[in-house]
């Protein structure tokens, strides 16, 4: 027993996880009003034209028989066609889902920094004005709409200093750089394309920075109750008294301590900032799969529902793993205790 | 503590280096891509809440749709723009309509190209009305039941037979609408097995992934479907080009307000579509670089349907009195604001044959109140709880809403006002039993103001049963007779007699109520000209005819780069800084 078989143990659960996702988004976008067909073809459409269409797209088969096809579909790469569109799937996401992961992973790694840097200033100083003014920066960084903050900043730092653009991925006369991985910050520096990485880094410090407001707050408040935990223990008690400097205390054996549950959390913060992307993804018509699946929602196209939630149900729990991963690594207590 | 201090410092010079600008140099935002042409190209950037649409022209419907058709194809003739718009003369030259008007011969222009360079004859003309009807989709449903594949026929290079299956009279007005495509390049690309046998695919996958196969005046280029595309111009078009025409167009999808405001504030957003709401159409009438262009003559009607398979509206007199509780001009001056005018029976004044007799229903409480007292339900305190539905981004129709509940609840009448999405709507109004009670619709006359357009989708029973315009589920079998005489008919004054007695039982049955007949308008930069309103299908987008004034457009938002960026650039070659 150990270390492996919890890992082993913790991968075979996820698979359950997905296919239950997998369902209940099939059963639900079947559900809920609206025939995609209808909305596809437009309201002059003649029962003919209709049924035609079904034909063409497979939907007048029985239901167990479009699910087992999704699912074949799934693992061959024919992720179907947008009943909206009559594009591929998989071809529009293959845009789309890198789109969105570079600003979520900018987004979260500037939130961890932050994140975890003022966590330790308002622990160290504790109901001092440090503590007071992270507590507010917090609390506004839980409440505020992300649409309401994105559209907020938007204006003040894009339309009225003209500091930054308005929304965007590239600039118009940019061309992207060639594709590697699909996050154009790290294309543009593999092929040495300086144009186009200032182009993109311009582009994505807005909508990343309103993204990350959530998850600062969540990591801020984790890091610095965590450090106050730390503070009352004794081997800070003894450090302090064996004159060790300050600086040492709190950002080598103190933070070490309080980062096994901040790194937890971070991985749980990208999961939980793709739930709010879609709203950033629309104010700076960032062209991301949040956008995307919402407009697939309003007229109910199957294909491209299944497809992203399954997509975004295997990253979260990807990202549950590794937090139990983690987990399980930093602290030698959670997996010897999973024996007894 | 230092360290703290440093590291921010860091940041703060990283994040600053980014966004300061250097002293006044021009950097050419088209660095990388296209050389700077002496005479500056026009290129406009057009952002709008909606989908980058299907690129196959015998597939889409909608307003994406006709963004990119008219620009990417041609069809056998066109509108005039005018108002009321005629057709007139593109590919084909001239034509011959036959004496029991079923049979149209077109005679073509020689010399139009393809974007392939191969000529546009006959053939294509055959080919792509054989493709439109085997596909049956998109705007098939004008021709369905007339022209079937193999109702076309070549006679020689430059003419093309079309044979009508049944007479139908509008059908002049509906061929703006057919598109023709290069045979040669959807013979090139069809996916098999498809689902139209030998031809598998008709080549529909290529097309919808963005390509073109057309003759119009612009290249579909850079199709990034639901993101954007570039439509850039081509230099063979049949008609030819002057100087101040639209060189290209930037589509982006932006679906927010506040953002698309942003930027055609900012200058970098020279156009956008007609979905927006009040508050942005009068900023944009208001702010200096910007105006609205408004259609002349309104072309939509737009009702408040009543489900008249259901109680109370199976009443005509109810109906009669719930007319009179709409305060229409509360409505159009204060709610709509954008010069609608009102709605007098069924049918616009902007097309032909509307019947001046008509006596529109007036907002007033006696009036209603002497209607109800004739019907079944005269007595309002026992009528149930109605419902107001409408399609619930539109604030205007919520509005409506809310006016006709305040004036109904003075008599005692329970309305309420409900938000219905789009996918629900559809859903509800193919069954009698679940469609709205009242729910706020606009009619979109499809093809050239020929009054079966707005007509005969809206009133005939055949289309109260599939999913359609008609929430109000209204089958008058004497209605329907005259429609269908009417569209087979070929005397305008024996049609139009027809059409007025249509209005005239329709305005009396009352199965709507006539809100008002609906202004369209573009929003866009006041450089830009050439705007029209004037098309039958409204968010019809027809750059050829546009022209731009002055400098041209400032192009992308970027910030001006850095001096620390133009260091690199420079050290590693990239850019010229002129």
């Amino acid at each position: 027993m150990g270390y492996g078989s919890y890992l082993i143990r913790r991968l075979l659960y996820t698979i359950p996880i997905i296919f239950g996702i997998s369902v209940l988004i099939f059963i639900l976008t079947r559900v809920i009003p609206g025939d995609p067909v209808k909305l596809a073809l437009g309201p002059d459409a003649t029962p003919d034209m209709i049924a035609q269409a079904r034909r063409i797209w497979n939907l007048d088969k029985p239901l167990h028989m479009q699910y087992i096809a999704f699912i074949v579909g799934f693992f061959t790469g024919d992720w179907g066609i947008s009943l909206r569109t009559y594009n591929n799937v998989l071809a529009d996401l293959a845009r789309f889902a890198p789109a969105t992961y570079e600003l979520t992973a900018v987004a979260v790694s500037f939130s961890a920094l932050v994140g975890i840097l003022t966590g330790i200033v308002a622990a160290t100083h504790k109901d001092k004005w440090q503590d007071h003014i992270s507590r507010i920066l917090s609390i506004g960084g839980v409440s505020m709409p992300l649409f309401w903050s994105g559209i907020m900043l938007q204006l003040l730092i894009a339309s009225y200093f003209k500091l930054l653009p308005i929304g965007g991925r590239i600039g118009d006369g940019v061309t992207p750089p060639v594709h590697v991985t699909g996050f154009y910050l790290l294309d543009s520096l593999f092929s040495g394309n300086w144009i186009a990485f200032w182009s993109c880094a311009q582009h994505i410090i807005l909508p990343a920075f309103v993204l990350s407001f959530p998850s600062l707050a969540n990591i801020n408040r984790l890091v610095r109750s965590a450090m106050i935990d730390q503070r009352s223990k004794d081997y800070v008690i003894l450090q302090e008294a064996n004159g060790m400097p300050r600086r040492l205390i709190v950002y080598k054996y103190m933070l070490k301590n309080s980062l096994a549950s901040a790194i937890t959390m971070i991985a749980l913060m990208f999961a939980y900032s793709l739930g709010g992307v879609a709203l950033v993804e629309a104010v700076f018509f960032w062209p991301g799969m949040g956008n995307y699946l919402v407009q697939a929602i309003h007229f109910k196209d199957f294909n491209a529902i299944m497809s992203v939630v399954v997509l975004v149900g295997i990253i979260i729990v990807a990202a549950n793993f590794l937090v139990d991963l983690l987990y399980g690594y930093l602290d030698p207590r959670i997996r010897y205790g999973e024996e007894r | 503590m230092y360290i703290g201090a440093a590291v921010i410092l860091v940041v703060l010079l990283a994040v600053g280096s980014l966004y300061v600008a250097p002293p006044k140099q021009v950097v050419t935002q088209t660095v990388t891509t296209v050389p700077t042409t002496p005479a500056a190209k026009i290129w406009l950037t057009y952002a709008d809440k909606s989908s980058t649409g299907k690129a196959d022209p015998a597939v889409g419907s909608d307003t994406p749709a006709h963004r990119l058709y008219p620009n990417l194809y041609d069809s056998l003739v066109e509108f005039d723009y005018k108002s009321p718009a005629n057709v007139i003369p593109s590919v084909a030259t001239k034509w011959d309509v036959s004496s029991d008007t079923q049979v149209y011969t077109f005679y073509l222009r020689q010399g139009v190209k393809f974007h392939d360079g191969s000529e546009l004859t006959a053939e294509a003309v055959k080919f792509s009305m054989d493709r439109m009807m085997t596909m049956k989709q998109g705007v098939s449903f004008m021709w369905e039941g007339r022209i079937k594949p193999g109702n076309t026929e070549v006679v020689d290079k430059y003419t093309v037979r079309i044979k009508l299956d049944k007479k139908f009279a509008p059908f002049l007005g509906t061929m703006p609408f057919f598109w023709i495509v290069n045979p040669t390049v959807i013979n090139a690309h069809l996916e098999k097995p498809g689902p139209f046998g030998d031809m598998g695919d008709y080549g529909m996958k290529w097309l919808i992934a963005g390509n073109d196969a057309g003759s119009g005046p612009y290249v579909l280029k850079n199709f990034k479907a639901e993101e954007s595309f570039d439509l850039e111009r081509y230099e063979g078009y049949w008609k030819g080009w002057k100087p101040n025409q639209i060189y290209g167009m930037h589509f982006k999808a932006v679906y927010e307000q506040a953002t698309i405001r942003q930027l055609m504030e900012a200058g970098d957003c020279q156009i956008s579509g007609s979905f927006q709401t009040t508050e942005f159409v009068k900023w944009a009438d208001k702010f200096p670089g910007t105006k609205v262009a408004y259609s002349e003559k309104p072309l939509q009607p737009h009702y408040l349907t009543m489900n008249t398979k259901k109680a109370p509206f199976d009443d005509k007199w109810f109906r009669k009195g719930l007319s009179c509780l709409f305060d229409y001009t509360t409505y159009i001056d204060q709610i709509r604001i954008v010069g609608d005018q009102r709605l007098i029976g069924p049918m616009p004044r902007a097309f032909w044959g509307h019947n001046s007799d008509l006596k529109p229903y007036e907002f007033s409480v006696e009036k209603a109140k002497e209607y109800f007292a004739k019907s079944k339900y005269s007595d309002l305190s026992k009528v149930r709880e109605l419902t107001f539905s409408y399609i619930n981004v539109i604030e205007y129709e919520r509005l409506a809403g809310l006016l006709l509940q305040a004036k109904a609840a003075e008599l005692g009448l329970k309305i309420k006002v409900e938000s219905l999405p789009w996918g629900q709507y559809v859903d509800r109004v193919s069954n009698p039993e679940a469609t709205p009670d009242i729910v706020a619709v606009t009619q979109q006359g499809f093809y050239a103001p020929d009054p079966d357009a707005i007509l005969y989708s809206m009133w005939h029973t055949t289309t109260s049963i599939s999913w359609s315009r008609n929430p109000a589920h209204y089958n008058n079998p004497r209605v329907d007779e005259l429609l269908d005489k009417a569209r087979e008919a070929t005397d305008q004054a024996e049609r139009t007699k027809m059409y007025q007695e249509v209005q005239a039982i329709v305005n009396d049955d009352a199965p709507v109520i006539f809100a008002s007949e609906e202004v369209g308008f573009t929003p866009h930069s006041k450089q830009l000209n050439g705007i029209s309103w004037n098309v039958p299908y409204l968010h019809w987008l027809g750059m050829y005819g546009m022209w731009w004034e002055g400098a041209p457009p400032k192009g992308s938002a970027s910030a001006a780069m850095s001096p620390i960026a133009a260091v690199i650039l420079r050290a590693t070659k990239q850019f010229d800084a002129t």
